[in-house]
């Protein structure tokens, strides 16, 4: 044994190890800022399929959804289509949806999208291939989604899948803000 | 005496080499007992990267041999005759690694490294004690710290209590560890969902009441309860190389072992030593063998009895570590992992995604070969 010094505590999370997928969206609403514990849209700046850079700074004035999933996660896969669906209804009104995908190889991202019969440009694909976006915005697990406001602040956190983007618990509060 | 260092320890291939590589095959045999037997594990990466700088990490077998497990050999080659091959020791020595590098007019990436283990089944013999077997107060310190995924007060308190509850409060360790052992085996299971081997984040398993995961989940359970009773305790991160001699197909991997990566566990109780543990494979059984079996069924109740106290040694052990910093990594200690199974990849596009070999990509296999 050799240790002089104590392995050190600071643990950062490496993507593939941090991530609990989570089963059933056990907390159908929009949850507070709070719960996560950060009020304003943290960075974000990643390269989208194409490798082109794309910076949420860019989308100020709009209502910017922002949707952390994996390709393996089986909820995030049944809630791709209506990220996709939520981007065609309110995307003429001022939303962007960027699904920030986790640690994936865009091979592998491809392959979920033909798989699937989804378009690449359906919505903004971003690669976070070193989770560094993930743990920026505290998000412990997937999926997990932001909606941030035309100012910046995070006005709600969606903790796992989005199951019907017609609810009025999901609509309800993005309408709201798109009309601010 | 344990021999300290705070300095990470660089060797290069050629003192790698110096080490078992360079015994000659015939006295790796001759050293061979019946009991022992010799694998080779091979590991290749090739990856699916652009041409320039990239960097692996392969993880190697465990730095200091044991009476179950002997490096004999590691030998390392890149295709390309600029990669720099190094064989990196974290500083703790409780982790190694092939740390591979490339520079930007590479226009190929691809390592394959070599590794001769032996190995012999561990089986804890209760009646035997040996009184001179016992950890420094620096070592007890050592495993039965708490960490970040790892805590050993609040809620790992409470349920370390509750398992303990009916055990004297004069029990003896091995008395406690076989109380805890019980009680992961009673209350986890085996999610097939989990991505890899989980994540080991034991703090959020008990706080959401979601004891389901693979073996770097609900051996870490036990490791963390184990440390919460004062017990030390660690995780020994590995890889299946043979299939099971003792009839469960579950509990064994020939031939390609790409996806074959298995942590198990171990407890200190003096006068007996590491004493081996693993019931994660215990729940592995349940779920998986012959499609499912009862927890009374008899295959589950003889390997609920065997994996506390030994292992069948189809396995290879790389390292007891956890977060772990890759040297070199351009994320910095942003990068760093919660532990070492699988090989590691960085290019200018950032880090590749471990548990997806086929497009990594990355291939294991192992055969016996005495």
């Amino acid at each position: 044994m050799y240790f002089k010094k104590p392995v050190t505590d600071l643990v950062f999370v490496l993507a593939f190890s941090l991530l609990i997928c989570f089963a059933t969206s056990v907390n159908a609403q929009w949850r507070p800022a709070s719960t996560v514990g950060i009020t304003q849209a943290p960075p974000l700046q990643l390269l989208n399929l194409s490798g082109k850079p794309v910076d949420i700074r860019s989308f100020k004035g709009k209502v910017v959804v922002v949707n952390f999933w994996a390709s393996w996660c089986e909820p995030c896969r049944e809630e791709f289509g209506e990220l996709t669906e939520l981007q065609e209804k309110y995307g003429s009104k001022g939303l962007i949806v960027l699904a920030v995908n986790l640690a994936e190889m865009k091979p592998r991202i491809l392959q979920f999208l033909k798989g699937n019969g989804i378009s690449e440009n359906a919505i903004e694909i971003l690669l976070d291939r070193n989770s560094t976006v993930y743990k920026t915005w505290k998000a412990r697990g997937i999926p997990t989604t932001f909606l941030v406001g035309k100012t910046g602040k995070i006005e709600g956190v969606w903790i796992g899948a989005i199951e019907d983007v017609d609810s009025e618990a999901v609509k309800g509060k993005i309408e709201a803000l798109l009309r601010q | 005496m344990m021999t300290i260092t705070r300095r990470s320890t660089l060797k290069t291939i050629a003192g790698a080499l110096v080490l078992p590589a360079l015994t000659p095959l015939s006295k790796v045999f001759a050293q061979s007992s019946l009991e022992w037997t010799t694998y080779e594990i091979v590991t290749e990466v090739n990856l699916e990267s652009p041409n320039g700088t990239a960097e692996t990490w392969i993880p190697l077998p465990l730095v200091l041999d044991t009476n179950y497990f002997r490096t004999l050999a590691i030998r390392p080659e890149a295709s390309d005759p600029k990669a720099v091959n190094q064989i990196y020791e974290t500083p703790n020595k409780q982790a190694r690694m092939l740390w591979t590098k490339w520079d930007k007019a590479a226009t190929n990436h691809s390592v394959k490294v070599s590794i001769l283990v032996s190995t012999r089944n561990r089986n804890l013999e209760p009646s035997t004690a040996n009184p001179a077997l016992k950890l420094s107060k620096e070592e007890q310190r050592f495993w039965t710290r708490p960490t970040k995924y790892l805590p050993t007060d609040g809620i790992v308190k409470v349920k370390t209590q509750e398992a303990l509850a009916q055990v004297p409060a004069n029990a003896t360790t091995l008395e406690k560890a076989k109380a805890i052992y019980n009680w992961v085996v009673d209350n986890t299971h085996r999610d097939p969902k989990t991505r890899g081997c989980g994540q080991g984040d034991v703090k959020l398993m008990l706080e959401t009441n979601n004891l389901g995961g693979k073996c770097a989940d609900i051996n870490a359970v036990f490791v963390a309860m184990a440390r919460s009773a004062g017990i030390a305790a660690r995780d020994v991160y590995g890889i299946r190389i043979a299939d099971s001699a003792r009839g469960y197909k579950s509990l064994g991997k020939s031939g390609e072992i790409t996806k074959a990566q298995h942590c198990r566990a171990e407890f200190y109780a003096s006068g007996y030593g590491w004493v081996p543990v693993d019931p994660a494979d215990v729940r592995k059984v349940i779920l998986e063998e012959t499609g499912g079996l009862a927890v009374m069924d008899p295959k589950v109740i003889a390997i609920h009895d065997y994996l506390f106290g030994n292992w069948e040694m189809n396995w290879m052990a790389y390292n007891y570590d956890h977060d772990v910093a890759l040297p070199g990594s351009a994320l910095g200690s942003k990068g760093d992992i919660p532990f070492l199974m699988y090989p590691q990849a960085e290019n200018a596009e950032g880090r590749f995604d471990a548990l997806d070999p086929d497009h990594f990509k990355y291939k294991i296999t192992s055969r016996r070969i005495g």
